[in-house]
């Protein structure tokens, strides 16, 4: 059950996961930084928060705040990251112009976890499309938990991605094996470009004889290119349970009036109860 | 067993070295900041290289097991460089500032030459501002001599004895550096420097306090499992399991954690997930994962 709050509750969860003395010292460093901003304190206390709040789990995992590009869930936030957020944000609300060079210099001269807030706050910040180009930057790095920061959970790159840096980020997620599930707004920014770099991956990997995610086949089967059905009906004759699960999710999400025979069939021989309730979802689909 | 490597040059590594290093059970490195082999010529490299340490070679280690730690500073021999000496001294609180950053160093000596010690010294200045431990480098020639002023420095910059880690030491330096209160490193190198046999014999004579070996692993011919081969050295002459996690383990945890940014907890068990990255666009070039 996720709890919807504005993005001035993470003072309070902070409060609520830190010990009171690292608190106070945090928000000491929070007054120091405003009104007179000056840039080079606030990057002090921005790289100083691991060690004054510490690293341990913010404990919001079903709180999502309501940013200025979309809600942005808390799941798997640290206390560090919290307030590293919560700087950033009490920046863009307190001196508004300061705030494109501190994003910027928090950026360039974080380490990974530096960066990693910054992401994170990105969607909390106003006027985002100030702000894609350090988002693209940390899209072209190979730092997992940094990358992830912004591939995942996160409603920025949905809101002001353009098709092809969109695309380009879907297809590292699902190269980097990130949970695609987790990726926010792939629903609405499906397109038929990203559905054949899509099958082209599973072709590629079929042939290496590796793996793919199973949520792949959600978004060939979206705008699903030539081969593509024909290979989603392949799999659901697949020994490998899991594998028939995603191919019948994608079916499911094609909803073409032609592989409803094939539905059928399977779901009268399947012996795994999870793809038979997505084969029979499918069927009720196409039945509508 | 485990190890902890106190002076190796990751960033010069392959990740074959980081595997071999792990099943040889070090689990904890710190890599100084030095010079690259090739001279910078704009402090903008030295931007990029201090923010690989904080970042990508931090990651590199972490997919190994090895908790990864840092120095910052300007290197002797680029301190010589008037292109960018000073504006990476300008440069340096800011680095010095970020978590992980256990030390100012490598620096002191290196041609010992005039610009040397005024770099020396002002980064002297630096870690007594950041509360922080100093790594020296001592020099290749001209060594006693360097040594000696190497401890003229550190006493007139009023940074505590007991917060400097001299390093390469030899027969000739280490006497000098016993009679202060500094730790003494040593580098334990395949032809040149420290071998495993002579530093098992200055433990014997010296003592295990303050004692400290590395493998200064880098881009030239150097070995980074020369920490766990001294270990091996030391059990063939007799010292115990206890003597060994003294010298190689304990002795440069407790320097380091003179910083307040070592956690040793964090190299107890540490955890692997490989899946942290997956096939070609990451370390692992499409092997499997390992976790533990």
């Amino acid at each position: 059950m996720s709890v919807r709050a504005a993005p001035e509750s993470l003072r309070q969860l902070i409060q609520q996961a830190a010990p009171d003395a690292a608190f106070r010292a945090f928000c000491e460093q929070l007054e120091r930084c405003q009104p007179a901003f000056k840039l080079p304190t606030f990057l002090g206390a921005f790289t100083a928060t691991t060690r004054t709040l510490g690293r341990k789990a913010l404990g919001a995992d079903e709180v999502s705040l309501t940013g200025a590009s979309g809600d942005l869930p808390l799941a798997g936030t640290t206390t560090d990251c919290a307030g590293r957020m919560l700087l950033l944000y009490t920046l863009a609300q307190a001196t508004p112009e300061q705030l494109p060079a501190a994003v910027q210099a928090a950026y360039d001269e974080g380490d990974s976890q530096e960066k990693l807030a910054v992401m994170r706050a990105l969607p909390l910040l106003p006027q985002g499309e100030r702000f894609v180009e350090i988002a693209l930057d940390v899209g072209r790095c190979n730092e997992l938990e940094l990358f992830s920061a912004l591939a995942i959970h996160n409603p920025f790159p949905s809101r002001f991605y353009n098709e092809l840096a969109w695309n380009k980020l879907y297809m590292k997620a699902a190269f980097l094996d990130v949970p695609l599930a987790q990726m926010i707004g792939v629903e609405q920014r499906n397109n038929a470009e990203l559905s054949r770099m899509a099958l082209e991956y599973v072709e590629q990997q079929e042939s290496a004889g590796r793996r793919f995610p199973n949520e792949i086949w959600l978004v060939i089967a979206a705008v699903p290119p030539p081969g593509a059905i024909g290979k989603l009906l392949g799999y659901l004759s697949h020994a490998v349970p899991e594998l028939r699960l995603g191919a019948a999710a994608g079916l499911e999400r094609a909803a073409q009036p032609r592989t409803g025979s094939f539905l059928r069939e399977r779901a009268s021989v399947e012996t795994d109860e999870r793809v038979r309730t997505v084969l029979e979802r499918a069927l009720q689909k196409l039945e509508q | 067993m485990h190890f902890f490597d106190p002076h190796i040059h990751m960033t010069s590594r392959t990740t074959d070295d980081y595997e071999a290093m792990a099943s040889a059970g070090i689990v904890g490195i710190v890599e100084p900041a030095f010079w690259l082999g090739q001279p910078r010529t704009q402090v903008g490299s030295f931007i990029d290289y201090f923010s690989a340490l904080i970042g990508w070679e931090r990651f590199r280690a972490k997919q190994f097991g090895i908790q990864h730690y840092c120095t910052m500073g300007l290197n002797p021999k680029e301190a010589n460089d008037p292109r960018v000496a000073d504006a990476v001294l300008e440069l340096l609180p800011r680095y010095l500032q970020k978590d992980g950053v256990v030390a100012v160093g490598e620096i002191g000596f290196d041609d010992i030459t005039p610009a040397e010690e005024k770099a020396f010294a002002a980064q002297m200045e630096l870690a007594k501002n950041a509360n922080l431990p100093v790594l020296i480098h001592t020099p290749h020639r001209d060594k006693k001599k360097g040594t000696e002023r190497t401890l003229a420095v550190v006493r007139e910059s009023g940074v505590p004895e007991e917060l400097v880690l001299i390093d390469h030491n030899n027969e000739e330096t280490l006497p000098l550096v016993k009679q202060t209160g500094c730790w003494a490193g040593h580098s334990v190198y395949p032809d040149t420097k420290m071998t495993e046999a002579r530093m098992v014999d200055l433990l014997k004579r010296y003592g295990l306090t303050k004692m400290i070996v590395n493998s200064a692993a880098d881009w030239g011919k150097s070995d980074p499992l020369k920490v766990p081969k001294t270990a091996e050295a030391m059990r063939g002459a007799g010292f115990s399991s206890a003597d060994i996690e003294t010298v190689l383990f304990e002795n440069p945890v407790r320097f380091f954690e003179q910083s307040g940014r070592l956690n040793r907890g964090d190299m107890v068990a540490p955890k692997i997930d490989q899946g942290e990255l997956f096939e070609g666009n990451s370390v692992l070039r499409g092997q499997v994962p390992r976790r533990s």
